[in-house]
């Protein structure tokens, strides 16, 4: 766009003091996302959107066929939830204006345990044992998919009658629910919509930005209207928009960054010098490294997609 | 004694990039054109890996009363995915931790020679390439070659709409083959010494999608590829196992590829009856792989694969029937569409 052509490209570090990171910082953060997190791996996208202040191979980041068992909806906050509360955006704007924060208790409870999160695998990984221990998958808040509206808006194709296409009963087929959409009551298996998690550099705000792409329960690419249902509620329509990816001939849900430096800002600032957090020893300047802000910006996208599980292998 | 029962495979499930679909407009506009020729394209897909999928947040399911069937993990549908970069075989752009597939893609111009195309001698033909590659041994130094795929086309163009249907052809004996007893997991088996090595030499080996197994006691495993089969399984007093990547994440089936692994065991080597290891491994953490299966298969009697070759693999549509599959790509392309919800 004219806009971003005519911002100069950030050269000099303020990421604390901004919360904004330089293409160069980019970089780095995402190589120790990448190091940190296998799943993520860098892409190229088409060669005529490249844009020259990041390397060829390296324009944006990518974790494909991440799995969303849950609608956010089916995720409502119960009473033993701690409170939604406001980062503020600033002293000069009103309280809407503010980043909503929900969902906190359900991401990490403070900045510390993000902090953790990062330096101590094996804490997390226990964590992660104990989620999935006591994890009971909610069959009645599961919505069957015949009651999902709109799950007929792009059947396939019936009026192919294709009779010449034979083939013999194979006992040897395991007859899984993979394509059985009235699986319901099967407890094993179960249909997940999937996400492909894309992160971009935004040159005009000079912050990361995360797309969504996501397919259906049959592997279908989904509308946005739906996207929007794995979505925070509070977020929807708010700070979700739909744009054309950088890199991409595609448009898809995009979590807006206009408010992403400040949060971020907010967030390194908590943590301080990092010492409470056990990211730095005492007595050492740097504290919050800029290689770890992708990593903490991936817990705080977190509360704006609770439900797309990303996350899991910040622990690998 | 042991029931046998019969050895039961989890399909593929196909899953294609929405980008993938945007490419291969591209290239029909402006390099295909009007042409039918058969294109090579390319998949990827990643071993089972039950445990990584579990809600992030559980305590939503506190509140309400417990399920009268006990939920266990859940598991992830048998994925083979096709990449935007898919029909650019000079690329390679997967994700990591995935295993390559090679394929054929045949786009057809109209919904009536989509229709019309004799899928059935396609699929016989595909069928025919793997058996021939089984035959001549190329399938012993490039074991993808099992896995290959067929996948056919028609690209509404106007309403941006996508008709495809794959086929991963799979060979069949005379009669099915058979499980000894039930799957066992790796850990049941091996000691954590054991399957530590053994995930190392599969990295080492630059991660094939089957190999050799033989194990010493105590503690001493040995890692080799299809190819050695006659210096590797010397040994009588050892333990022999052949290792396959199995995308599978059932805790009871073994997927799609070990079926046509078992052909080739059975026509190049005889094999009646062998151990077999499922290795599933966890993306981003390959050290890890508790996932992983063995399972004891069994060829019955007298039973053999017919010549010509007899094979199954049309993926089902979405209501389980013999049928293709669609993707709309009218919200994320059609310019008149992509307005509406422009912001």
């Amino acid at each position: 766009s004219v806009r971003e052509s005519l911002i100069p490209v950030l050269k000099n570090s303020k990421f604390k003091e901004t919360g904004c990171l330089t293409p160069e910082e980019f970089i780095a953060a995402g190589e120790f996302l990448v190091y940190k997190c296998p799943t993520w791996s860098w892409e190229s996208g088409l060669s005529e959107k490249t844009r020259d202040y990041l390397p060829k191979d390296k324009q944006f980041l990518v974790t494909r066929n991440v799995p969303c068992l849950r609608r956010a909806k089916q995720m409502e906050l119960t009473e033993d939830e701690d409170e939604t509360r406001q980062v503020d955006g600033g002293d000069d704007e009103k309280d809407e204006d503010g980043w909503m924060y929900t969902h906190s208790s359900r991401v990490t409870k403070t900045m510390d345990e993000i902090a953790q999160t990062i330096m101590d695998d094996e804490e997390e990984e226990e964590k992660l044992k104990q989620n999935m221990e006591a994890l009971k998958l909610d069959q009645e808040k599961q919505v069957p998919l015949d009651e999902i509206p709109g799950i007929d808006d792009i059947p396939d194709i019936d009026d192919i009658d294709d009779d010449q296409v034979v083939e013999e009963d194979d006992p040897a087929i395991a007859q899984g629910p993979q394509d059985d959409t009235t699986s319901g009551d099967n407890d094993k298996i179960l249909q997940v919509r999937t996400y492909d998690v894309f992160i971009t550099y935004d040159k005009y705000y000079q912050t990361p930005r995360m797309w969504l792409f996501g397919y259906d329960e049959q592997r279908r690419p989904l509308p946005s209207s739906r996207v929007f249902e794995d979505v925070n509620q509070d977020y929807v329509k708010k700070t979700v928009t739909i744009d054309t990816h950088p890199h991409l001939n595609m448009n898809l849900a995009s979590i807006h960054p206009c408010k992403h430096a400040e949060v971020m800002q907010k967030i390194i600032e908590r943590m301080g010098d990092g010492v409470s957090a056990g990211l730095a020893e005492k007595g050492q300047e740097t504290g919050i490294r800029v290689d770890q802000y992708l990593i903490i910006f991936l817990k705080f996208m977190s509360s704006v997609v609770p439900t797309i599980d990303y996350d899991h292998t910040i622990s690998a | 004694m042991a029931t046998s029962s019969i050895l039961q495979f989890t399909p593929f499930a196909s899953s294609v990039d929405a980008a993938f679909w945007q490419e291969l407009a591209n290239k029909k506009l402006n390099v295909l054109k009007l042409s039918e020729a058969s294109q090579p394209v390319y998949a990827y897909y990643a071993t089972g890996h039950s445990q990584q999928t579990h809600p992030p947040f559980p305590d939503t399911a506190n509140t309400t009363s417990s399920t009268t069937t006990p939920t266990t993990t859940t598991i992830m549908p048998t994925r083979i995915c096709v990449p935007a970069q898919g029909l650019d075989t000079n690329d390679d752009t997967r994700p990591p931790f995935t295993f390559r597939v090679n394929g054929t893609l045949l786009n057809t111009n109209t919904l009536e020679d989509f229709k019309k195309l004799d899928k059935n001698q396609l699929f016989q033909q595909h069928t025919v390439k793997i058996w021939e590659a089984i035959q001549n041994e190329d399938a012993l130094d490039h074991p993808n070659i099992l896995s290959d795929f067929l996948l056919l086309t028609f690209a509404d163009l106007k309403k941006y709409k996508f008709y495809y249907w794959f086929a991963f052809p799979a060979l069949m004996p005379q009669e099915p083959w058979l499980q000894i007893k039930p799957m066992d997991s790796i850990g049941n088996v091996f000691s954590s010494m054991e399957m530590t090595a053994l995930a190392n030499a599969y990295q080492a080996a630059d991660r094939p999608p089957s190999f050799l197994l033989r194990r010493k006691k105590p503690n001493t495993v040995l890692f080799g590829q299809l190819r050695d089969w006659d210096e590797f399984f010397t040994n009588e007093q050892d333990e022999f196992w052949v290792g396959f990547a199995d995308p599978s994440h059932s805790e009871t089936n073994p997927g799609w590829p070990l079926r046509n692994l078992l052909a080739l065991l059975h026509e190049k080597h005889g094999i009646r009856k062998l151990n077999i290891m499922c290795y599933r491994e966890m993306p981003g953490k390959v050290n890890l792989i508790d996932a992983s299966k063995l399972l004891v298969a069994e060829l019955p009697p007298t039973c053999h694969y017919s010549k010509p070759p007899k094979s199954v693999g049309w993926e089902r549509n979405a209501q389980a029937k013999l049928a293709p599959r669609m993707a709309d790509l009218g919200p994320l392309m059609d310019p008149i569409r992509l307005a509406d919800t422009a912001v």
